[in-house]
């Protein structure tokens, strides 16, 4: 009976579906450097075929955890986050209905911010250096982002086939990174200043990362 | 010992004296799968301008050549060097020690042939009595025959285990290192080296013997069984034990070398073996067809076949097929003299006016086809037509078995298996009384008769919701909103008949007690107790004797209500009534479906055209498995591509080289 299931559900994921999802980051930080953040993964426009894949379990060699699998996993990093120096409060939620993730934590300077995402990343096997990295100088009151795709995670995407790199063509990144103080100057020309000049917001498209070399490091100078 | 190396063996012909044919190339005594290249049907239906021009066909042509990898032009099939007005032949043999590829090549062409094979002054050259073997690149081993009419190419894989098995590490020369690493013998590599068993064949020992004698001639690869004159030969083949040294193997110790010495002994005693398998199709120069003939109520292929496969032991084969994808031990099930020359099955692919199909024959010997008959003893439920529709539904299976006779025939079929795997024989032959005892067939019978079908009955939009983000432009804050998006998603509806509603219905109550279901009039719905989104939300009924499951509670509120008039034409209808499994899916229906789906969200692009072109030339698909005859069971997976433009096999080929460039 499986075999045919998996030939059902495959038949579905290949004849059916559309995949989106959003990713969004969102960074508060206060004068002295301390702050929160907040990443969220939602996958709810790509619901349908996210619960087929995971009926499947693997599909194309890659294995799709269940969900008792993600809040395991989600579970352990907040865990190790919360005895990290410096971070505080890590918490998650997930909503399954919409497949909706979310990660938040505290943290007392930025060092410890880069040391936390870092930490995320590497329990989730994603190489160290695809991650951005954040610099504040509480003199200079300037707040700097600076990424840069490894090379080799870019091979890896331009070996994917086809079908599998479809689900990042309408997928996006989000950053918004809240301020105590007003904005005076940010470098990147297509981050969005917020009416209260005290956000910056930057929509991107996954594949203008992955394929096409764009840059979202940002500086932005505060008041 | 003897009749273990000759009678598993579907394909154990004999070498019948004074019947050699001359047109044919020589074959295997003995293969797991046979292939035939209908090369002559082939080219009369493509060009070899036009299979040079298909990606697929040349591709497909190119697996019957030598292979280099590292070869940068593609290969000119018009300069291929092979006679395309006779049959290429695939054997696969399988051995517990050593497992042979051998590709039967019609020469039409020397001169081009030796290019694609690369044959130079410089490759390594052996003289035999019949022609010459050449040691190729990739390790491929070649023969071509003195008159240059065909070629042998084989490709072997080896099994060091097989000097698991005292008395042919003994016989080799081999270390033996207990029964801890034995393996199951079951057939020999060079299952020739025994006399055959004297029932079995017409050649007489003493023929037999001036074989064997032949072979061993001083020119001609040695054939060899006892240990002295297997260590010459070893030393003969150019590979020198004590040319391995410490440099050469990098290895440091004396263990490690010994270790590398050992496996350099091994792979010169398989090299020999190979030679001589090599040399007893040369010699015995018998072949495909005239040795597929030996099989019981043998089929020719068909006559419209670009290639028939046959394969031993019937429709259970599928555990040969495991043994070839590396999993030999389950692959012995059937290996046994009963399932010798009786189980076969063969396989066509044909392509006539408006199909391209494979067709399948399985032929059984008298106990298995006679159980299977009783399995497959079901008659189709006619109400099952009330609610299926030849126009609509996408995608229909059908099956008729008898859940009662199977119940009954279970225990018999586990321990037919379990004879054949002497490890747990009494477990399982313990197992399957068990399974007898506990099992009340009669009852299971009843609750599910065995016929059933499957169909994707439409695919309609649906809608769910979905959570997009809106960000306050005064200070990025974000909230969520709740969009309602579409999708063409399937509806499914199952169907399996049962003569005991009562305790379906029973059932059903003890899930609704244990909180596994809800039921609302007369559906019952599974309950979603991880809050988890599931597009497909099951629901099911029972009515007038039909288990209903399905994803459309609407249609089974319908079905309730007495609303549904199926419309079956009377196609589908012949093919449900003559047929034990069946079905068909419209592949031309889902273009439509893709195409609505990517373009709503924008994702529309080349593939995506790609994909509902080919979708739309496809056409529909049937499939089915007939009742058995006599002790043959037939059936078929045929595409109706329909057009007339050119023929199906050309049409074929362009739209297999079209959803190849999908992922481009």
């Amino acid at each position: 009976m499986r075999p045919l299931l998996v030939c059902f559900f495959l038949f579905l994921i290949v004849f059916s579906f559309s995949s989106c999802f959003d990713t969004v980051e969102e960074l508060s930080l206060n004068k002295d450097g301390s702050g929160k953040m907040v990443l969220t993964f939602n996958a709810s426009q790509s619901k349908a075929k996210v619960a087929t894949l995971q009926k499947l379990g693997k599909v194309n060699g890659y294995i799709i955890p269940s969900n008792t699998a993600i809040k395991n996993e989600l579970t352990e990093t907040v865990k190790q986050l919360n005895t990290m120096p410096g971070i505080s409060k890590a918490i998650y939620t997930t909503d399954f209905s919409n497949y909706i993730i979310s990660l938040s934590f505290e943290f007392n300077n930025v060092g410890q911010l880069n040391a936390a995402v870092k930490k995320i990343l590497q329990s989730y096997n994603i190489p160290a250096n695809n991650v951005v990295q954040y610099n504040y100088n509480a003199a200079a009151k300037s707040f700097a982002t600076k990424f840069q795709l490894e090379q080799a995670t870019k091979s890896k995407y331009a070996g994917l086939k086809s079908e599998d790199k479809e689900m990042f063509q309408t997928a996006k990144y989000t950053s918004v990174y809240r301020f105590a103080s007003v904005v005076n100057t940010m470098s990147h020309k297509d981050a969005k200043l917020s009416g209260s000049k005290k956000a910056v917001m930057h929509q991107v498209p996954f594949t203008y990362i992955l394929e096409k070399n764009y840059s979202i490091n940002n500086t932005i100078n505060l008041q | 010992m003897l009749k273990k190396y000759f009678s598993p063996f579907l394909f154990s012909f004999v070498a019948i004296s004074g019947f050699v044919q001359a047109k044919e190339i020589p074959a295997p005594k003995q293969s797991n799968f046979v292939s035939s290249f209908n090369l002559p049907f082939i080219f009369s239906q493509l060009s070899e301008g036009k299979m040079n021009q298909s990606e697929t066909g040349r591709q497909l042509y190119q697996a019957l050549l030598p292979r280099d990898y590292n070869y940068d032009s593609d290969l000119d099939i018009t300069k291929s060097g092979l006679d395309h007005t006779r049959n290429a032949w695939f054997h696969y043999v399988a051995t517990d020690s050593v497992n042979y590829s051998l590709r039967l090549l019609p020469i039409g062409n020397m001169k081009d042939f030796a290019k694609v094979a690369q044959i130079t002054d410089k490759t390594k050259k052996t003289a035999h009595s019949k022609g010459n073997f050449y040691q190729l690149f990739n390790n491929y081993t070649l023969f071509i025959d003195s008159t240059e009419s065909y070629a042998l190419l084989i490709e072997y894989t080896t099994n060091y285990n097989a000097f698991q098995d005292s008395a042919r590490a003994a016989r080799w020369g081999m270390p033996y290192y207990g029964d801890d690493y034995a393996v199951e013998v079951t057939e020999e590599a060079v299952p020739a080296l025994e006399y055959p068993p004297v029932e079995a064949t017409e050649v007489t020992e003493s023929e037999w013997q001036s074989d064997a004698y032949r072979a061993t001639d001083a020119n001609e690869v040695a054939m060899v069984e006892d240990t002295d004159v297997a260590v010459e030969a070893w030393i003969d083949t150019g590979t020198n034990a004590s040319e391995i040294d410490q440099e050469e193997t990098g290895y440091t110790d004396d263990y490690s070398l010994e270790y590398a010495l050992e496996q350099a002994k091994k792979d010169s005693i398989m090299t020999i073996w190979m030679y001589q398998f090599l040399d007893e199709v040369v010699t015995d120069n018998i072949g495909s067809e005239q040795l597929l003939r030996s099989l019981k109520d043998w089929e020719a292929p068909n006559k419209n076949a670009a290639v028939t496969t046959y394969m031993k032991s019937g429709f259970m084969d599928l555990f040969y097929l495991a043994k070839y994808f590396g999993l030999p031990k389950y692959a012995m099930f059937l290996n046994s003299e009963e399932h010798g020359m009786e189980n076969w099955s063969k396989f066509d692919l044909v392509f006539d006016e408006t199909t391209a199909r494979i067709q399948f024959c399985t032929r059984m010997e008298d106990k298995l086809a006679a159980t299977s008959k009783r399995i497959y003893k079901r008659k189709w439920n006619k109400r099952f037509n009330k609610y299926l529709n030849s126009d609509k539904n996408v995608a229909v299976f059908g099956l008729k078995m008898n859940t009662q006779n199977y119940l009954e025939e279970s225990p018999n079929l586990m321990k037919k298996m379990g004879e054949n795997i002497p490890k747990i024989d009494a477990e399982i032959a313990l197992f399957a009384d068990l399974f007898g005892i506990i099992v009340d067939e009669k009852a299971m019978g009843e609750l599910i008769s065995g016929d059933a079908v499957v169909a994707v009955t439409e695919i309609k939009e649906q809608s769910y919701e979905s959570v997009k983000y809106n960000w306050n432009e005064e200070t990025f804050e974000s909230s969520e909103e709740k969009v309602m998006k579409t999708e063409m998603l399937p509806h499914i509806l199952m169907m399996m008949t049962t003569k005991d509603e009562a305790a379906v219905d029973r059932l059903l109550q003890y899930g609704i007690k244990r909180g596994a279901y809800e039921q609302k009039e007369g559906i019952y719905y599974l309950k979603n107790k991880m809050s988890t989104y599931n597009p497909f939300q099951f629901c099911f009924t029972v009515y007038k004797g039909i288990i209903f499951v399905s994803t459309d509670n609407k249609l089974l509120s319908d079905v309730r209500l007495g609303k549904i008039s199926g419309k079956m034409n009377k196609q589908h209808k012949k093919l449900v009534k003559k047929n034990v499994s069946m079905g068909w899916l419209k592949f031309d229906e889902l273009a439509g479906v893709w195409d609505n789906n990517m373009n709503k969200d924008g994702q529309s692009s080349i593939r995506t055209i790609r994909i509902n072109n080919t979708l739309k030339s496809l056409g529909t698909l049937y499939f089915n498995t007939s009742k058995i005859k006599g002790n043959k069971m037939y059936g078929a997976a045929s595409l109706s591509l329909g057009q007339k433009k050119t023929n199906t096999m050309e049409y074929f080929f362009y739209l297999m080289d079209d959803l190849r460039q999908i992922n481009d």
